[in-house]
């Protein structure tokens, strides 16, 4: 990322008009946003109307059903799972265009699964997840007809036999699980070949022609960078193979640490080929898929759970950001601002994704992101593990266990898998927690950004001009906050459906969030192929990064229960019990 | 010597070779014997086949569940299930659910209207 040693910036900055066209941080922008007007002309222009119609239905029936009984009936799952089916990405532009992005999917034991596989090996493999699945619907059946039972004669004492109660509950909860370990049998049971080897020669054809626009504008060598986005490429699908792996799923490992693993390992061996060198646009890519990242953070996403998740989520989580910066600056004596501040928001945000943005913001190097998601991954592979084990031990509710552990740990893949651990419920409240905090990515970014421009960056007594902020400002945020806005205004005026429907399952998952995966994917593997370990090292001496990020996750760890008792069982209680 | 042979291409192709065994020896022969070993890891790999998770999921986006949670807890408050006044006050009188998790009585009453402005009759968006 910077190339200098130093924070402070001495020169002045200028901006001209030609920026526009000529600057990395612009061409983020704009093709950034190609991809999201492009995302809005498929899924937002041409809704089909019996989306509107099946999420009214639902409702009518949740509402009906509230009214009815005093926890959530066999009938109110149902429409509210009817609801969730409601998707634009499934319809056939949607599908074809995952198909173009689809990444290399898991395997077990043969690496090329994750390529091709071809209709007899997905015959015979759907075969023989045939029986298990018979099993498993054998089983969701009769728990299915043990919650009718038990909500029928809670039904028959009109609801005010408080045991009753709890037992339809209960046997509803069961219900629940046995069906969602059915329809993960079916889903097994449905396997389908698949060949990624057409598919991905063309997507990487269509990504490098793509960069290769801005990088035709900001005077660099097209054909230079096209011969060594071939490379890159390459080893960002290894890198989403090995992430696709099955065991990866015990140790959190996932695509964008393997891209920087495999990277690291061919550049400090065999060395970087000097072919591959000129797409090592590390910043291109990161900020291009910063822009899309920013199309994600949707700012009616925090009021999903309500008060509570507003403040485990975005007061605790600014608090321990701006705590464990000031503690590292002004205890640890840290001695890179970027490191410390990029660790800080990583720890308290939500990981590699806000450890992205962050490091970008406030223009940090690369190995210092490298190392702060090193730390991340680390922590994050035993707090996912130790905090459900730990909660299940206490006997903590799972309620409190899914708040806290969705206020704390980093990656948000990990928070809804340490969730699941536990139950639905804390599965639930986990994962939108995190959701709440992934949003206050966009608030971190501008904030850092803001920051370092006014702060950090000029030298000590002097001030800074706004014409002066503004030539250091990191014109990609614009891009990024920008989207966040946009989309939060369209997801707002649509409605939490609807919006649901249109935009997170369609805009959103149907192309921009499968681009920016790819832009991130490319991002790490060109950090990776470009640090060296010696230097990466430099950074770790003397522990301090370490101690930064343990004293902040227990700082962390400590505040959000305390918030999430307060919140969920002091102050709201009345809700939590019908999570 | 070491150091020459450090910088041929035989040996920094040895280096590469090495480190691939290293991460091949630990992911592929360690780490399943781990899982082996401990039963809290088997069933945290299980519950993410079943719920379709991968833990290194990046955003919310990626995670599927992270759709379904969202729509579980924003039902919670638009149509919190209340039932007739008799159910609320059976609650309120020592009931909590099997599945409710807190330790003493739930207090029990009409949804609060603090559902971020969202009500039960804003049945349709």
């Amino acid at each position: 990322m910077a190339t200098n040693d130093s924070n402070v910036v001495v020169d002045h900055g200028h901006s001209r008009l030609s920026d526009l066209w000529t600057k990395e941080d612009f061409w983020a922008i704009w093709l950034g946003f190609a991809i999201i007007i492009a995302g809005i002309c498929i899924y937002l222009l041409n809704p089909p109307a019996e989306y509107g119609d099946k999420i009214a239905k639902a409702n009518a029936v949740m509402a009906a059903e509230a009214q009815r009984a005093p926890f959530k009936t066999i009938a109110y799952y149902k429409a509210q799972d009817d609801k969730a089916k409601v998707k634009a990405m499934d319809s056939p532009t949607g599908k074809a265009v995952s198909a173009f992005l689809k990444k290399p999917g898991g395997w077990s034991s043969n690496p090329l699964d994750s390529f091709v596989v071809s209709k007899e090996a997905a015959d015979a493999k759907a075969a023989a997840n045939a029986e298990k699945a018979v099993e498993a619907k054998a089983k969701a059946d009769a728990a299915m007809a043990a919650a009718v039972t038990a909500e029928t004669a809670a039904a028959s004492a009109a609801f005010a036999d408080a045991s009753l109660n709890d037992g339809a509950t209960a046997k509803i909860a069961e219900w629940r699980a046995a069906a969602a370990k059915a329809k993960s049998a079916a889903d097994k049971a449905k396997s389908k070949p698949v060949n990624l080897l057409t598919s991905l020669p063309l997507l990487m054809a269509g990504m490098g022609l793509f960069f290769a626009i801005g990088m035709k504008f900001m005077g660099k060598s097209v054909p230079g960078f096209l011969l060594g986005f071939i490379g890159v490429f390459v080893v960002a699908c290894l890198a989403t193979m090995m992430g696709g792996q099955a065991t990866m799923k015990y140790w959190g490992i996932g695509t964008e640490a393997w891209a920087i693993i495999i990277g690291m390992l061919i550049a400090n061996t065999v060395g970087t080929p000097k072919w591959i060198k000129p797409a090592l646009e590390v910043e291109y890519f990161i900020k291009t898929g910063l822009v899309l990242l920013g199309a994600e953070v949707l700012f009616d996403k925090i009021i999903a759970i309500g008060i509570p998740g507003i403040f485990v989520a975005w007061v605790v989580t600014p608090i321990v950001l701006i705590s464990t910066f000031i503690f590292g600056q002004r205890i640890l004596k840290m001695e890179s601002k970027t490191l410390n501040v990029v660790i800080s928001a990583d720890m308290s945000v939500c990981g590699t994704s806000a450890a992205i943005a962050t490091a970008a913001a406030c223009r940090a190097k690369k190995e210092e992101l490298t190392l702060s998601i090193g730390l991340s991954l680390v922590f994050t592979a035993i707090m996912m593990i130790a905090m459900p084990a730990f909660i299940k031990a206490v006997d903590m509710p799972q309620i409190l266990g899914g708040a806290w552990m969705g206020g704390t740990i980093d990656a948000t893949g990990a928070v809804a898998a340490a969730g699941a651990f536990l139950g639905e419920k804390a599965l639930y409240v986990a994962a939108t927690i995190k959701m709440i905090q992934n949003v206050l990515i966009g608030v971190t970014a501008f904030g850092v950004a803001v920051y370092w421009c006014t702060r950090v960056e000029c030298r000590e007594g002097h001030s800074v001009g706004v014409g002066e902020i503004w030539h250091r400002f990191p014109k990609f945020v614009l891009g990024f906050l920008a989207a966040s806005i946009i989309f939060s205004l369209i997801s707002g005026s649509l409605g939490p459906d609807m919006g649901k429907a249109l935009l997170d399952q369609g805009v959103l998952k149907g192309l921009t969030a499968s681009a920016r995966g790819w832009f991130f994917c490319l991002a790490f593997t060109a950090i990776g192929l470009a640090t060296n370990f010696r230097e990466l090292a430099h950074y770790f001496k003397g522990g301090k990064p370490l101690i930064l990020y343990v004293c902040g996750q227990s700082f962390n760890l400590v505040l959000t229960l305390t918030m999430a008792y307060i919140m969920f069982y002091i102050v709201f209680p009345e809700i939590t019990a019908k999570i | 010597m070491q150091q020459q042979l450090g910088h041929t291409f035989i040996g920094r192709l040895a280096a590469l070779g090495v480190s691939v065994a290293v991460l091949w020896a630990l992911f592929f022969v360690v780490g399943p014997r781990v899982v082996a070993q401990l039963p809290a890891l088997q069933h945290y790999g299980e519950v993410q086949d079943i719920y379709g998770i991968r833990s290194g999921q990046l955003y919310y986006t990626d995670v599927e569940m992270s759709q379904q949670a969202e729509i579980n807890s924003r039902s919670t408050w638009r149509f919190t299930p209340t039932g007739p006044t008799g159910a609320a006050k059976a609650g309120r009188d020592g009931g909590h659910g099997a599945g409710s998790p807190v330790g003493k009585p739930v207090a029990a009453g009409p949804a609060s209207g603090a559902s971020g402005g969202v009500g039960v009759t804003g049945a349709a968006n």
